[in-house]
């Protein structure tokens, strides 16, 4: 409910906009192949320059910031490590960073696009009214999206991003439909909608598997009564194949389409070298037909990502601490020594289930690039990205309210025992 | 040279637990429902919240 309310400041448009230069930059951002991923994560706020025209942006830049300085920032690596008080500090950090990315932001896209003519009169009490405006509707966006995730059920920044996401799914599959059979039969028109609905069925099918797949590592816990051994238990361990999730392509897409935004701040002349250079980093330019050579930045779109996985794989998984925690609790994995050993068994395993976790990720990531490249479908915010983000927090919903109706189910079976 | 990358990839997914038909299906399907739906429903509140900004607007 408070989402669905939520979703009026998208669409509430700020005052003293021109409509004409705000219908231009949202062509060439959709030209340029960034319009898609910015308008699925802002919710088409960012192409409308709403109240909400950041949208939860900010924040997913301040998490990222400072998951890596904790890995350089030894007091921040604390702070991450001291349960729940460590958790909220943690919170706490991550939306005071998101404000003032919120600030910096704002004034540059008020300065910037206002100077090439977004506002109707470009003065400076424009740009601070729309700057005020963007923060404050940022920060209030992260604060719900942290109250939802302490008092209701799964994580509210993730589900103020799926129903971002949400809003343009009906655009794009209208769109895919048109591409394919807006001047056909209607038993064409069925055809389309039956395979279209097959094709996006497999696909969700594909993540769900990714998002499911996991290693078992069997682990026996043995706890000691004075001199003899009193019990032995064994658990299991799960190492996740997507460990990174879709951090992975959110970093290597950030960092590729970085140059192309601000390309359109300063504004580059269409047919320079750096023109057709930066054409090679919009995905939207990726496996079209007409002007092949732009797929070479897939070339560095792959090496990134798994660069990126990698790298965030070693900041989430530390396995030295768990085999240090294994330890300390009288657990060992079976057939291996604990303490160093058994990091570089951990070790092993993950970088393992890395290779393969990152190039199912990189498949389902690239397909929809491919098919809109193919069939020239423009403007698709249809990703792989969001359709992982979508099913991991549908997902992740379905567990709580599980978990949550089996405790409920549970406390009142033992308050009937007990009378 | 592919020979080997085969094998070490062979090695790696061994051991990898893949959830069954029954957990792909019912997990899928409930995904693929829950998205149409909630998207329907945020269409049609999207749709109708941009009607009446319109039409406030107008009125200026």
């Amino acid at each position: 409910m408070i989402l669905f309310v939520l979703l009026i400041g998208y669409r509430i448009p700020l005052p003293g906009i021109n409509e004409d230069y705000l219908k231009a930059l949202g062509d060439s951002l959709t030209s340029s192949g960034i319009g898609g991923f910015f308008n699925s994560l802002t919710g088409s706020s960012f192409q409308r320059m709403s109240f909400f025209a950041l949208s939860i942006s900010p924040y997913i830049t301040s998490s990222i910031v400072l998951q890596l300085l904790t890995i350089i920032v030894p007091k921040l690596q604390e702070i991450s490590k001291d349960g729940s008080i460590g958790k909220q500090k943690m919170e706490r950090l991550t939306f005071a960073l998101g404000a003032i990315i919120a600030i910096i932001e704002s004034l540059a896209m008020s300065i910037g696009f206002g100077r090439n003519g977004l506002f109707t009169n470009y003065t400076w009490y424009m740009v601070l009214f729309a700057t005020t405006v963007w923060t404050v509707g940022a920060c209030f966006l992260i604060w719900v999206g942290q109250t939802i995730s302490n008092k209701l059920i799964g994580n509210g920044v993730s589900l103020i991003l799926m129903f971002n996401i949400l809003t343009t799914l009906p655009g794009d599959a209208i769109n895919i439909f048109n591409s394919f059979a807006a001047e056909s039969s209607w038993w064409a028109k069925i055809l389309t909608i039956v395979v279209m609905a097959i094709v996006i069925y497999l696909v969700f099918a594909y993540v769900v598997v990714l998002n499911s797949a996991e290693k078992k590592i069997h682990i026996t816990n043995s706890s000691k009564s004075g001199m003899r051994m009193r019990e032995a238990n064994d658990n299991v361990m799960p190492l996740k194949l997507n460990m990174g999730g879709v951090m992975p392509i959110i970093f290597s897409s950030s960092i590729m389409s970085f140059p192309v935004l601000i390309a359109q701040f300063v504004g580059v002349k269409e047919d320079s070298v750096a023109s057709k250079i930066l054409s090679c980093f919009s995905q939207g330019n990726w496996f079209n037909l007409d002007k092949p050579i732009y797929t070479v930045g897939v070339l560095l779109f792959v090496p990134l990502t798994f660069a990126f996985a990698y790298f965030y794989s070693m900041i989430s998984f530390n396995a030295k601490d768990i085999a240090d925690n294994l330890r300390k609790s009288g657990s060992i994995i079976n057939g291996i020594r604990p303490g160093q050993p058994t990091a570089d068994y951990l070790e092993k395993e993950a970088k393992s289930m890395l290779w393969i976790g990152t190039t199912m990720l990189l498949f389902i990531s690239l397909l929809p690039t491919a098919i809109s490249g193919l069939f020239g479908i423009r403007g698709l915010s249809f990703g792989g990205t969001t359709i992982i983000i979508i099913v991991g927090v549908i997902l992740e919903m379905k567990n709580t309210i599980v978990a949550q109706t089996s405790s409920v189910a549970y406390k009142s079976l033992v308050k009937k025992k007990g009378r | 040279m592919m020979g080997k990358l085969i094998a070490k990839a062979k090695a790696s997914v061994k051991g990898i637990h893949w959830p069954n038909f029954k957990e792909i299906f019912g997990d899928t399907t409930f995904a693929v429902v829950t998205t149409v739906v909630l998207s329907l429903l945020v269409f049609l509140w999207t749709t109708s919240i941009e009607l009446v900004i319109n039409w406030i607007m107008s009125l200026f």
